[in-house]
């Protein structure tokens, strides 16, 4: 689903590569979490296949489709969007930020459906149906006609998992998308994200500084130990579907999660 | 309810501006000299004296400079505030243009607009629009400017072209400015139309309070300005009740 193969990328102000020669691969239906210590470059591999940077060399695919590196066509933001390149842009993936960014002066329906009418080619009432039917699986039943002022941050981050999955990509990106709400409904949302995956199984790539939340919802991490980026290391989380915040306290998990801490505090103290 | 409470809001105020007119009205009196300082009371006679000519002939004609210079500076300062957030060369080649042109004394300035465009509707406009277009562009490009990175950049993840970019997400982030600017606009339009009315003109209020000025009649100034300050606050009063109907997330 998703194949990074030997790709650089070093921002203009650095000096060195943050991702060197990266690269992994993502199966198809994967519930997959990136962790590492931040500022790391986690989040750049995210930038990298959303296409908000370009990398300098290697290629990255999505779907078996190119969509950075030599052979790729279309837009990429910035120098080229906006300016002579003005070839047809085209969601690759389903973004979900950490902030929700629902946009305020739409009502909650009307953020649901800004994915596909950006897309275009579906009907106002079409729309209509699968954004009713996205709030209803969310658990948002009777919101559509609400500002997103209106509902709790909880509440905020399920309406923009519904955009995200109205985008119609099969690879969901989820960048820290908990990040900002507090520990309870943090906690309440991770096995409320695990049912969603199990319902949909699309292909998920979830970002998180938080070990815990990344062995609760995957089924493999791939752990940053150090920055510059050059390798994954990939670690299956051995529990079954479904999980529940018990399964955490087994010994094997406990154990499993300090072995991760440990990794990503090596790479601290290696920096400092 | 709501209504309820903007006016228990608004009464300080209305208090004060009764204290202030009782004050002017006893000053006035004291002076007793209505060609320098008519009371308050003396200018209101003025206005229903001549309510006549200055509500068909002068209102109208200073409304239409108005509303034709508020137009344009709308347009034009929304074109300029459009092609400055498009394109980064006309960002640099005129945002100094546009500051500068508010170093310009619009006002000694005028007298040449009357030899360029005569007594005609043009001269005021000219001088209405020098004046007002100034803060709709840059308040419109501040809001260009304040669209959050990160919508934009979600809006190029969910595969928006620039067209889409500028429709779904410029535009109503900006609405909030736009209303803003408007507000600033429209008093000074209408002391635009004025200014170059009282430079040049056959008719209109800055014109007929000009023309009481040269006759010694000091209420027969005030009554055409007074009329102009109404109407100035009317049309506020208007882009107000238009924002509140169109921007209703302006606190989020």
């Amino acid at each position: 689903m998703l194949d990074f193969e030997q790709v650089v990328f070093q921002y203009p102000v650095e000096d060195f590569s943050i991702i060197d020669h990266l690269s992994f691969h993502v199966d198809r239906g994967e519930f997959v979490s990136i962790i590492g210590a931040s500022g790391c470059g986690k989040s750049t591999i995210f930038r990298l296949i959303n296409r908000l940077l370009k990398p300098e060399s290697g290629t990255i695919r999505v779907a078996g489709k190119v969509v950075a590196g030599q052979e790729a066509g279309g837009s990429s933001y910035g120098k080229g969007f906006g300016g002579k390149n003005r070839l047809r842009n085209k969601a690759v993936c389903g973004y979900m930020p950490q902030q929700d960014l629902l946009f305020p002066w739409r009502t909650v329906e009307e953020n649901l459906c800004l994915p596909m009418e950006l897309q275009g080619g579906i009907s106002k009432e079409e729309q209509h149906r699968l954004a009713l039917k996205a709030l209803e699986d969310v658990g948002l039943t009777g919101t559509g006609d609400k500002r997103p002022s209106e509902l709790s941050g909880g509440m905020r981050q399920r309406a923009a998992f519904a955009r995200t999955l109205l985008s119609g990509s099969e690879l969901l990106l989820l960048d820290e998308p908990f990040s900002a709400l507090d520990y309870l409904t943090r906690i309440e949302m991770r096995e409320w994200l695990l049912r969603q995956w199990e319902r949909e199984r699309k292909t998920v790539l979830f970002i998180t500084h938080d070990v815990e939340e990344a062995i609760f919802l995957s089924g493999r991490i791939l752990v940053a130990e150090r920055s510059p980026i050059t390798k994954l290391t990939a670690v299956e989380i051995p529990l079954e579907l479904p999980r529940t915040i018990e399964s955490l306290g087994r010994p094997e998990i406990q154990e499993l999660k300090e072995m991760l801490i440990g990794k990503l505090r090596n790479h601290n103290t290696e920096q400092g | 309810m709501n209504s309820d409470k903007t006016n228990r809001a608004n009464l300080p105020a209305a208090i004060l501006v009764f204290a202030l007119l009782i004050l002017w009205q006893m000053l006035a009196m004291g002076m007793d000299a209505a060609y320098i300082l008519p009371t308050p009371i003396q200018v209101l006679q003025k206005l229903w004296e001549l309510r006549g000519p200055l509500f068909t002939a002068h209102l109208p004609a200073t409304m239409s400079v108005v509303a034709i210079g508020l137009i344009i500076s709308i347009v034009l300062g929304m074109a300029l505030a459009i092609l400055m957030d498009a394109s980064p060369v006309a960002e640099k080649a005129l945002y100094p243009l546009v500051i500068a042109s508010q170093t310009i004394p619009t006002t000694a300035l005028a007298p040449l607009f009357v030899l360029w465009f005569g007594y005609s509707i043009w001269s005021k406009v000219l001088v209405t629009v020098l004046m007002t277009f100034f803060p709709v562009t840059i308040t419109v490009f501040d809001g260009f400017r304040s669209v959050r990175t990160e919508m934009k950049e979600l809006m190029f993840c969910m595969g928006a072209d620039e067209r889409q970019m500028f429709m779904k997400l410029k535009l109503p982030a900006v609405l909030p400015f736009f209303f803003s600017a408007l507000k600033m606009a429209v008093p000074l339009s209408v002391i635009g139309a004025a200014i170059g009315e009282w430079l040049g003109a056959q008719s209109g209020l800055g014109y007929f309070s000009r023309r009481m000025m040269t006759q010694l009649d000091g209420a027969g100034v005030f009554a055409p300005i007074l009329l102009l300050s109404v109407a100035a606050m009317l049309l506020t009063a208007v882009v107000t009740f238009l924002e509140r109907r169109l921007v209703t997330w302006r606190n989020e």
